[in-house]
C-alpha cells in the first residue's frame, strides 16, 4: 500500500495518505465482486428471493402462505428475510440485475471493509491485510446475491458492540438493539446473534471483579431479554423467531443442502489450510485465552465444521475474538498514531462513492444477468409451449420457474417442503428408490419433467414408455407425458 | 485404577500393587474387545482376508494375480498383508472364529498397554491411562479382525523409537529396523513408517547443535535409506512398495470407500470432541511446540481429516509427538514410581498370561459368528443351487464368496 501511494506526486499525495487502508481495501474487495459478477449471481435462489419482494412491493403485503408451488400451495409460510427481498427487487428496478450484484457486493465489501479497519487499530496494516484476505478467500465461493450477505455487516456490527462492552466490563448500549430488529428482518440467521450474546456476557463476567460480576450479570441478563423482544420487531413478530427455529430443526435434510453440508476434507480446501495455519500459529507463538474466549473460538469452529455455510461467520468473528487477547500477548501496535483509522465519516462517503460509480457502470452494461446454468430459458420456453401445467422440477431450477410465473414443484424454501417430502424427492431423482419416484408421479399426478441433464431420474425416463423427451440442452431436459 | 489395586489383599502371594498400570489398562481392554467380540468381526473383509491367508498355507505360496473376482481374473494382484491373513488363517483353524477375535484383541490391548506404558514414564500414571483411554474411545469403532490392527503395535514402537532418538538429538537405533520389516509384511500402511523417519528426522536436525546439525542429518539419511531397504523384506520384495502406492492412486473411489472417507462433522463425533479438547487444553496453557513437531502434528491432523481410517493414527501418535515438549513447558512432574511402570519381563508375562488365558477360555466358551449383515448364507446358498457362474455381487458380500471354510458351507 505505502509503495503504491509514494509512486504518486508529492502534493496530491498528502490527500491520499488521509485515506485508511481499509478504503482501499474494502474498494479493492467491491471492484473485484463486481467483475466476477457471474460468481456473486451464481445461485439460483437469487431468482425467487427478488420475485418474492416484488410481490411484496406489488402488494404492498407480506405473505404468509405459499403461492409459488403447486404440490404446497396455501400451506403456512412466512418470508422472513422480506427487507432483503425488497432492497433487491426494488434494486432490480431500478438497475437491472446489477442493482442485486452491487447490493451483496457493498454489503461483503463494507464488512470486510470495517474489519479491516478495526484490525488496523491494533496491528499495522501490513499484518491486518493479509487476515482479512484470507478470510475473503475463504467465504468467497458462498458470498452470494442472497439475504444473508446483505445481514454480513450487521452481524459484525452487532458482535463487534458486544465485544467492545465485554471489553469494557460494561452491558452492551441498548442502541445496539435496533440493529439486532434490523438484522431479524434481513434474515433467520440472526438466532445467532442472540448466541453471541451469551458467549459475550460469559465473557465480561469473567473479566469483572468480584464485586461487580452481579450488577453486571443482571445487566446482561436484562439486555438479552431485550434483544429477544427486538427480534420480534418484524411484520410478523414472534412468528419470526419460529420460523427460524423451523429451518434449524430439517434434520437429515441438512446433509443434501449443499450450503447447509458439514465441511467436506475429502480434498483440501482453504478453510482446511485456514484452520491448520491457525492451529500451527497458535502451537508456534503459544497463545494463550481466558476460559470464555476458548468457548467462543471453539464454539465457531464447531459451526464452521457442522455446515459449510457458517464459514464466513467463523473467518469474520474469530479476529475479533482474538484480537485483544493475542494484541495483548503479542504486545501488537497499530502502525502509527494519526493512522488509528477509525471509520470516520469522510472515508465511508469514500467508500459509498465508489460503491455508487460502480452500481452506474455495471447498469449501463447490459450482460449482467445470472448465469445460464441456473436459466433453462429455452426448456422453459419449450416447456410453456407443451401447455404442460404440473411440472417435477430440479429443485435447482425453482426459482427460474418461479421468476417466470410458473408453478413449481419444489425450491430452495425447504422449510416450507419439509423433510419428509424433500428426503422423498432427493431419493426419487437420484433413484435411491425407484418406487417413489413413480409415487410421486402419480400421487401428484405429473404431466412434465425438467431436470438437469445428468439426473439419474432423468436417464432412466429416456428407456421408459410413456414419457417422451421433448428437448435437452447443455442445462435442462424436458420430459413431457406421451399422448396415447 | 489405584482404588482397585488396593482392594486387593496384601496377603496375596503376590501383591497386586506391584503391577504396572499398563497391565492393567492392557489387561482391561483385551477383556472388554473379548466381551464384545462380534464387533471386531463386523467387516466384510475379514472373510477374504482368512481365505487368502488359507491360500497361502494350502500352496504354500504367494499370490501374484487374482484368483477371486471373474471381472479381474488374473490380473496382477499380490496380497501386502500376507503375513497377517497367514496368522488370522491360523488362528481361525485352531480356535474357530474366536481365533482371529483373540488375535486382533490381543493385539489393540498390547498396543494401548506400550502406549500406557510410554506415556507413565513421564507423566503421572491417572494421566496416562486417561489418555490412553481417550484414545482408545475415538479409535474403537475401527479396530476389526483385519491386518491393520495386527500392525499397529509396530507402529507404536517405530514411532516411539523415532521420537525418543530425535529428543537423545542421536540417530535411531539400527534395531528398530526389524519392526518396520515386520511391519511391511502385515499391512500397507508401513509407508507411514517410512514418512516418520522423515518427519522425527527433521525434529532431530532442528534439535541439534549447528555444528552436529549436519553430521546428525547425514546419519537420519542413512537410517531411512535402510528404512526403505527394510521395507522390500517381503516374499514380494520391492513390489510391496509399488503395491502400496497403488492403494493411494484410487482416486474418487476413496470417496466411497466408508473408512476411506474424509471425515464427517455432521454429527458431533468423539473425534471432533477430541480435537475440540486438545484446542482447549493448547489455548488455555499456551502450549508453544517447535516447527517440526508443528509439522508433525499438523501432518497427523490433515490425515486425519482427510480419511477416516486414519483418526486411530492420530489419537495414537500425538500422544508421542506432544508428550515431550508438553511435559518439559508444563513442568508436569515425572511420577514417584516412574521405574515401577517401565517395562518389565515379569509383567510382559502376566499380560501375556491374561491373553492366553481369555483365548482360550473364549475358544471353549464363547460363540462367536459374523454378523449376519455381512453372511447372506442362505442367498449364496441358493446360488450354489443354481450353479450360476457369473454373480454381480455388492461389494460387502464379496468377502463370504471366496470363503471356503468348512463353517460357511
Amino acid at each position: 500500500m505505502r509503495a503504491n501511494i509514494a509512486t504518486l506526486p508529492q502534493d496530491s499525495l498528502s490527500q491520499l495518505r488521509q485515506i485508511p487502508a481499509s478504503v482501499w481495501f474494502g474498494s479493492w474487495i467491491y471492484v473485484v465482486l463486481m467483475i466476477n459478477w457471474s460468481l456473486v449471481l451464481a445461485d439460483s435462489d437469487t431468482y425467487w428471493q427478488t420475485a418474492v419482494g416484488q410481490w411484496i412491493i406489488d402488494h404492498g403485503a407480506l405473505p404468509h402462505s405459499d403461492t409459488y408451488s403447486f404440490t404446497k400451495s396455501g400451506d403456512y409460510w412466512i418470508s422472513s428475510s422480506w427487507l432483503a427481498q425488497v432492497l433487491f427487487a426494488g434494486s432490480y428496478r431500478v438497475f437491472g440485475w446489477a442493482g442485486p450484484l452491487s447490493l451483496a457486493a457493498a454489503a461483503a465489501a463494507s464488512t470486510f471493509a470495517w474489519l479491516t479497519s478495526i484490525l488496523c487499530r491494533r496491528m499495522p496494516p501490513a499484518y491486518a491485510i493479509p487476515i482479512v484476505f484470507v478470510a475473503l478467500l475463504v467465504s468467497v465461493t458462498h458470498l452470494f446475491a442472497r439475504p444473508h450477505v446483505l445481514a454480513l455487516p450487521v452481524m459484525f456490527a452487532w458482535a463487534n458492540g458486544l465485544l467492545s462492552a465485554s471489553e469494557r466490563r460494561e452491558a452492551p448500549s441498548f442502541w445496539l438493539l435496533p440493529l439486532l430488529a434490523l438484522w431479524a428482518n434481513l434474515h433467520g440467521g440472526f438466532v445467532f446473534g442472540l448466541v453471541l450474546i451469551g458467549g459475550f456476557g460469559l465473557d465480561a463476567l469473567w473479566n469483572a471483579s468480584a464485586e461487580h460480576r452481579k450488577p453486571l450479570a443482571l445487566r446482561w441478563l436484562a439486555f438479552g431479554v431485550c434483544a429477544c423482544a427486538a427480534c420480534c420487531v418484524t411484520p410478523y413478530g414472534w412468528e419470526t423467531v419460529v420460523a427460524s427455529y423451523r429451518i434449524l430443526d430439517l434434520g437429515e435434510l441438512l446433509h443434501v443442502i449443499m450450503e447447509w453440508m458439514p465441511a467436506d476434507f475429502g480434498t483440501l480446501s482453504r478453510f482446511e489450510l485456514c484452520i491448520l495455519a491457525l492451529i500451527g500459529g497458535a502451537l508456534l507463538g503459544g497463545a494463550k485465552l481466558s476460559p470464555p474466549r476458548i468457548a467462543l473460538v471453539l464454539g465457531l469452529l464447531h459451526m464452521a465444521l457442522s455446515h459449510v455455510r457458517n464459514q464466513e461467520v467463523f473467518v469474520l468473528l474469530l479476529p475479533l475474538v482474538l484480537l485483544t487477547p493475542i494484541g495483548d500477548q503479542f504486545g501488537l501496535r497499530a502502525w502509527n498514531a494519526e493512522n488509528r483509522s477509525s471509520f470516520s465519516l469522510a472515508s465511508a462517503l469514500a467508500l459509498i462513492v465508489v460503491f455508487g460509480i460502480g452500481t452506474l457502470t455495471s447498469a449501463s452494461r447490459a450482460a449482467v444477468h445470472p448465469p445460464a446454468i441456473n436459466s433453462p430459458v429455452a426448456a422453459v420456453d419449450a416447456l410453456k409451449a407443451s401447455h404442460a401445467k404440473r411440472v417435477l422440477n430440479d429443485a435447482f431450477f425453482g426459482g427460474y420457474l418461479i421468476w417466470r410465473d410458473i408453478p413449481v414443484f419444489i425450491d430452495g424454501r425447504a422449510e416450507l417442503y419439509g423433510e419428509e417430502f424433500v428426503m422423498k424427492y432427493f431419493h426419487a431423482l437420484f433413484l435411491k428408490d425407484v418406487n417413489a419416484l413413480y409415487d410421486l408421479l402419480k400421487t401428484y399426478d405429473i404431466d412434465a419433467l425438467l431436470l438437469k441433464r445428468d439426473t439419474p431420474a432423468s436417464l432412466l425416463l429416456d428407456h421408459l414408455d410413456g414419457w417422451q423427451r421433448v428437448y435437452a440442452d447443455e442445462i435442462a431436459v424436458l420430459h413431457v407425458r406421451a399422448k396415447n | 485404577m489405584t482404588a482397585d489395586i488396593a482392594t486387593g489383599r496384601r496377603e496375596g502371594v503376590f501383591d497386586l500393587r506391584q503391577l504396572p498400570a499398563w497391565v492393567w489398562f492392557g489387561g482391561w481392554t483385551y477383556a472388554i474387545l473379548l466381551i464384545n467380540g462380534t464387533l471386531l468381526l463386523n467387516d466384510c473383509d475379514t472373510y477374504w482376508q482368512i481365505a487368502t491367508g488359507r491360500w497361502i498355507l494350502d500352496h504354500g505360496a504367494m499370490p501374484r494375480s487374482d484368483f477371486y473376482s471373474f471381472t479381474k481374473f488374473d490380473e496382477y494382484w499380490i496380497s501386502s498383508s500376507w503375513f497377517a491373513q497367514v496368522l488370522y488363517a491360523l488362528a481361525y483353524e485352531s480356535a474357530g472364529w474366536a481365533g482371529p477375535i483373540c488375535l486382533a484383541a490381543a493385539a489393540v490391548a498390547t498396543t494401548f498397554a506400550l502406549l500406557t506404558s510410554i506415556l507413565s514414564r513421564r507423566i503421572r500414571t491417572g494421566y496416562a491411562v486417561l489418555i490412553a483411554f481417550s484414545a482408545l474411545v475415538v479409535s474403537v469403532t475401527h479396530f476389526y479382525a483385519r491386518p491393520h490392527v495386527l500392525a499397529l503395535p509396530f507402529m507404536v514402537a517405530w514411532a516411539s523409537g523415532l521420537a525418543s532418538a530425535s529428543e537423545r538429538r542421536e540417530p535411531p537405533s539400527p534395531w528398530l529396523l526389524p519392526l518396520l520389516a515386520i511391519w511391511a509384511n502385515l499391512h500397507g500402511g508401513f509407508v507411514f513408517g517410512l514418512v516418520l523417519v522423515g518427519g522425527f528426522g527433521l525434529d532431530a536436525v532442528w534439535n541439534a547443535g549447528s555444528e552436529r546439525r549436519r553430521h546428525l542429518a547425514l546419519r537420519w539419511l542413512a537410517f531411512g535409506a535402510a528404512a526403505c531397504a527394510a521395507c522390500c523384506m517381503t516374499p514380494y520384495g520391492w513390489e510391496t512398495l509399488a503395491a502400496s502406492y497403488r492403494i493411494l492412486d484410487l482416486g474418487e473411489l476413496l470417496h466411497l470407500i466408508f473408512e476411506w472417507m474424509p471425515t464427517d462433522f455432521g454429527t458431533l463425533s468423539r473425534f471432533e470432541l477430541c480435537i475440540m479438547a486438545l484446542i482447549a487444553g493448547a489455548l488455555l496453557f499456551g502450549v508453544k511446540l517447535t516447527p517440526p513437531r508443528i509439522a508433525l502434528v499438523l501432518g497427523l491432523l490433515h490425515m486425519a481429516l482427510s480419511h477416516v481410517r486414519n483418526h486411530e493414527i492420530f489419537v495414537l501418535m500425538l500422544p508421542l509427538v506432544l508428550l515431550t515438549p508438553v511435559v518439559e513447558q508444563l513442568k508436569l512432574q515425572a511420577p514417584p514410581t516412574a521405574g515401577k511402570s517401565a517395562l518389565s519381563w515379569a509383567s510382559a508375562a502376566i499380560l501375556i498370561t491374561v491373553f492366553v488365558v481369555g483365548a482360550v477360555t473364549s475358544s471353549v466358551r464363547a460363540h462367536y459368528l459374523p454378523p449376519v449383515g455381512h453372511s447372506p448364507a442362505a442367498a449364496v446358498e441358493i446360488i450354489k443351487a443354481r450353479n450360476l457362474k457369473r454373480v454381480l455381487n455388492q461389494d460387502a458380500f464379496g468377502g463370504v464368496r471366496c470363503f471356503p471354510g468348512p463353517r460357511s458351507r
